[in-house]
């Protein structure tokens, strides 16, 4: 669905590419606000026992950077109730806390726990199973002619699945999207990316992730609100603050952004030619 | 509903008697008025009997009838531009006699005009409406010279939309799926092209249109705001005519001439778009086009009927280097029946099938995607003209709707697209309306009447059913709203009613008439709309589906109260019309966080219902006469919406407070003229200015893995820019005196003279190359000069 919706956005800006300029605008900030990012992926035939959670706050909106949080007491449960601790990383990477025991089972749920200045933050969620992702074929099409359509294929499972895809490249990554089987359930499919500038010895990696219905729902509110360069979106709906699943169990009403996520996940190379 | 029905009833059958009693000894003056030159019956025409001080107007076919007691009378008929006839007419039996009108431009008069249609109605109770002629409409200034009927009536107090280039108008603060929209009867579902830029009206084929704001007669239902009434022309019965022209994005001819003289005529309209076949040219392999055809065959079988068979054809196809086809499109067909019973009973039988269909090919996803809406319309309107003082409009519409939200198919063999079809939605909806218009004193006139509007959602469908019939749930815990999970489904068979609603919808009008040059008026409707536009953009898209009311869905229904002041001054050459008026809507549908509507089979698992509200002042002044006409229109008004939380514990949407509608417009300024110099050169100009839509800006941003995120506070609290622009257009006929033959006239126009970079959107996102955030200001037009050629022979 995904893929009908990221095409629409990409056609309408052709014709919308009118007149774009910076403007300068007054905008107020709000206080900070907790934001936890914890995307913990289990790349198939890897361990995953390193895994980490970023811990950061809002900022204004022309700052140059987003605050760390420092000082947080980080763990995870399982429904075993096995406690993996996330420890602060020195001086350099503070606001970066890691784990290098974690235990990923597929279908298992765990319980993020974040402890800082004297509030509780949790999150539950299940680590979600992905197929392996299969081969890649890089055709021409696209919507202008130096457009290349890299396209790479999986098995679809027949229950319903939520993924999301990221791009590596060379000093580059990015390319986030999600989508779920409705069209193509059950059937040999593929996740497609669209370049403007690919050249012979790039190389190119899909990641594909397994996720649950409830990030897919997360993720796209995020991406719904998030403009991006040369494509100006129709389509854009009210601008909202999204929540994730993240609660804070001491003061409900200073709820934290970001989300806690498990996936399995599976990747491919390409090596254009 | 029924305390209301035991007070009100009964005083609507009083009303209706006395009527009748004082209705003896009269005759009947009837018939129709048209123009001379080529028969086309002028809808909203005057006819004035001096003596009694009667005034009536010619109805949508050109008809009037007016009762009076036996005696001699002078008649005056009068229209917009036209001449005045007066004519002296001894009324001892029933008189049926049609007038013609000759047009006074055409009789090269450089004195003023003195008949005008465009003063303020005085007298009956019609109020909340806005009339615009075609020829008004020809001499404003547009984009790239496309005239265009939509655009037009955005210089009308009470109308907004959510920016340039957006589809769709708001009027009075009601969104754009609550404007019924009707050509030659039949309702139209998406009145733009090229996502908005252009009307789906080609200005050649029409004739009149009416903009209902409010004080909605009952004969209109099934939407909530407006009605807007569009009149194609009958074609010309006395000779061939062709008239066209050539513009800068499209062209368009049309041929119009006698079947029969004097009794059929035929009219055929094309317009296209080819700006394409330039871009084509220069490499560009996308291209957008647009065409559409009218057509319209008239045939008077005698005196007392009529046969009038319309349709519209128009499609957009947008084409992005044979990746990605999407063509969509109206196609209606239209047989009316006018057939006269007696001299005051005039009755109009239509026959209806209306097509909006819209197609998508995406050759490198795989996927072909086929959906509409296909609706059959019945409706018998009757006109009852039981004396000068009484008149009565009684009849029945009913619709039976089919909607098709999607037909997926593979688009070749190695696709990975499966078939599959979303439910198709069947729905079938009857409305009786009777409505009546009294003039009780010398000054007081009023109107009333009341549709019964019943809605029957018909199955083959499969209906989800959910615990405690909710099909969104609120999570408590982490606050958001989130679809439910079915628990059943329950099938129902062809035919079968899956959901039923009805409602009583009252219509009231009062006009009080101070003395010849000024009344005020009041008026109330209740107004159902069963029919959801599912979208959750500012305005809309082809793409957005209708949706039938069923069980979750519930039909919206608004309650508007006006009242207003109108006036003429120095024998009308000024006028006067001020409103002001309040309206609420109930079950208006707004969606939940994130709500992804695009192949949705379940939308109500994603909608919540919430309320709306708009208030607001209205002032239009004209000027109707001289070398220099036009007018000011100004509006002051808030539109609201609030969707609270449907338990205390629920958080609604923004909070459950009220925010403001992405097309409110504090104020709204258009200053619209036009001037004729001679009869070789006129000049015309419209100004606007307008408050910036409400918009949310971001109080903050964060950073989530590779994306940055802007962080925002309660929903539309901020304004973008205020948005203004001037617009003139100069008209240059070369030989004005030439009135047989090739005629040819040039418009020159200047779009946003002053180049105002009106702010479309504001987006606030990371700049690709430097990292920093910045807000990026999109304006779609600049100063676009423009050269239209229009011709007639």
């Amino acid at each position: 669905m995904r893929k009908l919706y990221t095409l629409l956005l990409v056609f309408t800006g052709l014709f919308f590419t009118a007149c774009e300029d910076v403007v300068d605008l007054d905008l107020p900030t709000a206080p900070p606000r907790l934001v936890v990012e914890a995307s913990f992926n289990w790349m198939k035939t890897f361990t995953g026992h390193y895994q980490e959670v970023r811990l950061t706050t809002t900022a204004g909106f022309y700052d140059t950077d987003v605050p760390i949080v420092s000082g947080a007491t980080v763990y995870v449960t399982n429904s075993k109730n096995d406690v993996f601790e996330f420890s602060e990383e020195k001086s350099g990477f503070q606001g970066i806390y890691a784990c290098i025991n974690f235990n990923p089972e597929i279908g298992e749920t765990y319980t993020l726990f974040v402890e800082v200045n004297g509030e509780t933050f949790t999150a539950t969620e299940t680590l979600m199973p992905v197929p392996q992702l299969e081969e890649v074929i890089l055709t021409n099409e696209g919507f202008d002619p130096n457009d290349m359509s890299l396209k790479a294929y999986f098995l679809d499972p027949p229950e319903t699945n939520y993924y999301l895809r990221e791009i590596g490249r060379e000093g580059y990554s990015g390319g986030v999207a999600i989508f779920d089987d409705r069209f193509v359930n059950g059937n040999y499919t593929y996740t497609i990316t669209i370049f403007d500038d690919l050249k012979p010895g790039d190389e190119i990696t899909t990641f594909l992730y397994g996720i649950s219905s409830r990030h897919f729902d997360y993720m796209s509110k995020l991406l719904s609100i998030v403009d991006e360069e040369n494509v100006t979106n129709p389509f854009r709906t009210p601008s909202i603050n999204v929540r994730g699943n993240i609660v804070n169990q001491t003061n409900p009403d200073n709820y934290a952004l970001g989300y806690f996520r498990l996936s399995e996940g599976s990747f491919i190379t390409y090596t254009v030619e | 509903m029924n305390t209301f029905k035991q007070r009100c009833l009964p005083a609507f059958f009083l009303l209706f008697f006395t009527a009748v009693v004082f209705s003896q000894e009269k005759f009947t003056l009837s018939g129709t008025i048209s123009d001379d030159s080529s028969n086309e019956t002028l809808i909203g025409a005057n006819v004035y009997i001096k003596e009694t001080e009667t005034v009536a107007a010619t109805n949508q076919y050109g008809f009037f009838s007016i009762s009076l007691p036996a005696g001699t009378y002078t008649v005056e008929i009068s229209y917009v531009s036209f001449g005045t006839i007066t004519e002296t007419i001894t009324l001892n039996q029933n008189v049926r006699k049609n007038f013609q009108l000759s047009s006074s431009s055409e009789e090269l008069q450089e004195v003023v005009i003195t008949a005008n249609q465009q003063k303020a109605n005085i007298r009956t109770p019609e109020m909340s409406v806005n009339k615009l002629s075609v020829q008004e409409i020809k001499k404003m200034p547009v984009v790239m010279g496309e005239v265009d009927v939509l655009k037009s009536i955005l210089t009308l107090p009470g109308v907004t939309n959510a920016g340039e280039g957006a589809s769709g108008f708001n009027v009075r603060g009601g969104a754009a799926d609550q404007n019924l929209i009707l050509l030659d009867e039949a309702t139209i579902f998406n009145s733009s092209h090229l996502f908005g830029f252009f009307s789906v009206f080609n200005a050649d084929a029409i004739k009149d249109l009416k903009l209902y704001k409010g004080g909605i007669p009952a004969r209109y239902g099934g939407r909530l705001s407006s009605v807007l009434d569009i009149y194609q022309k009958e074609g010309n019965s006395n000779e061939f005519h062709m008239t066209g022209g050539i513009g800068a994005i499209s062209s368009r001819i049309l041929a119009e001439g006698p079947i029969v003289k004097e009794r059929g005529s035929f009219l055929i309209g094309g317009r296209a778009s080819y700006a394409h076949l330039f871009m084509k040219l220069a490499g560009e392999e996308n291209s957008a086009y647009f065409y559409d055809l009218n057509t319209k065959l008239s045939y008077k079988l005698n005196d007392n009927n009529n046969l009038y068979l319309s349709g519209y054809f128009g499609r957009d196809l947008l084409e992005i280097s044979d990746s990605f086809n999407n063509i969509y499109g109206n196609a209606v067909v239209n047989l009316r029946w006018n057939h006269l019973f007696s001299e005051k009973l005039f009755a109009n039988m239509s026959l209806i099938y209306s097509d909006y269909y819209y197609g998508l090919e995406l050759d490198f996803v795989g996927l072909n995607w086929d959906s509409g809406i296909k609706n059959y319309n019945f409706k018998y309107d009757l006109k009852h003209y039981l004396s000068d003082k009484f008149k009565l409009n009684y009849g029945l519409n009913t619709i039976y709707y089919d909607f098709n939200p999607g037909t997926i198919e593979p688009s070749g063999e190695d696709s990975d697209i499966n078939p599959d079809q979303l439910d198709k939605k069947y729905a079938f909806e009857p409305a009786i309306y009777i409505d009546a218009e009294q003039q009780l004193t010398e000054n007081l006139t009023v109107s009333y009447g009341l549709r019964y509007s019943m809605f029957y959602r018909l199955g083959a469908q499969d209906m989800n059913i959910y615990t405690n019939n909710q099909a969104v749930v609120f999570n408590d815990e982490l606050k958001i709203y989130e679809k439910a999970t079915p628990i059943d489904t329950k099938h129902y068979g062809s035919g079968d009613v899956i959901a039923d609603f009805n409602n009583l919808e009252p219509r009231v009008g009062i006009a009080y008439k101070l003395n010849d040059e000024q009344s005020v008026k009041a008026s109330y409707n209740r107004m159902a709309q069963y029919l959801h536009l599912i979208t959750n953009t500012s305005s809309p898209t082809p793409l957005d589906v209708w949706a039938p009311s069923d069980d979750y869905l519930k039909p919206q229904t608004l309650d508007q109260y006006a009242v207003g002041y109108f006036r003429n001054f120095k024998d009308a050459a000024y006028s006067l019309e001020t409103e002001v008026y309040y309206k609420k809507i109930k079950n208006r549908l707004d969606y939940i966080d994130g709500a992804n509507l695009i192949a949705n089979e379940a939308i109500e698992q994603v909608v919540l219902p919430g309320r709306a509200r708009s208030y607001g002042l209205e002032v239009l002044f004209r000027k109707n006469t001289g070398k220099l006409t036009g007018w000011i229109s100004y509006t002051l008004s808030r539109t609201e919406q609030q969707t609270p939380g449907r338990t205390p514990n629920e958080l609604g949407i923004n909070n459950g407070d009220w925010y403001f509608a992405g097309y409110d417009k504090t104020h709204n300024l258009s200053v619209t003229g036009s001037y004729e110099l001679n009869p070789k050169w006129s000049f015309g100009a419209i100004f606007a200015l307008q408050s910036g839509q409400a918009v949310t800006y971001p109080n903050g941003y964060y950073q989530y893995g590779d994306v940055v995120v802007p962080s925002f506070g309660a929903r539309n609290m901020d304004r973008n820019p205020a948005y203004h622009h001037l617009d003139v257009s100069a008209t240059y006929t070369p030989k004005p005196e030439k009135k047989k033959g090739w005629q040819g006239e040039w418009v020159f126009s200047i779009y946003n003279l002053y180049n105002r970079m009106n702010a479309a959107s504001i987006t606030f996102r990371q700049n690709e190359d430097t990292g920093a955030n910045e807000a990026v200001r999109l304006s779609i037009f600049g100063v676009i000069p423009s050269v239209t050629y229009n011709f007639k022979f």
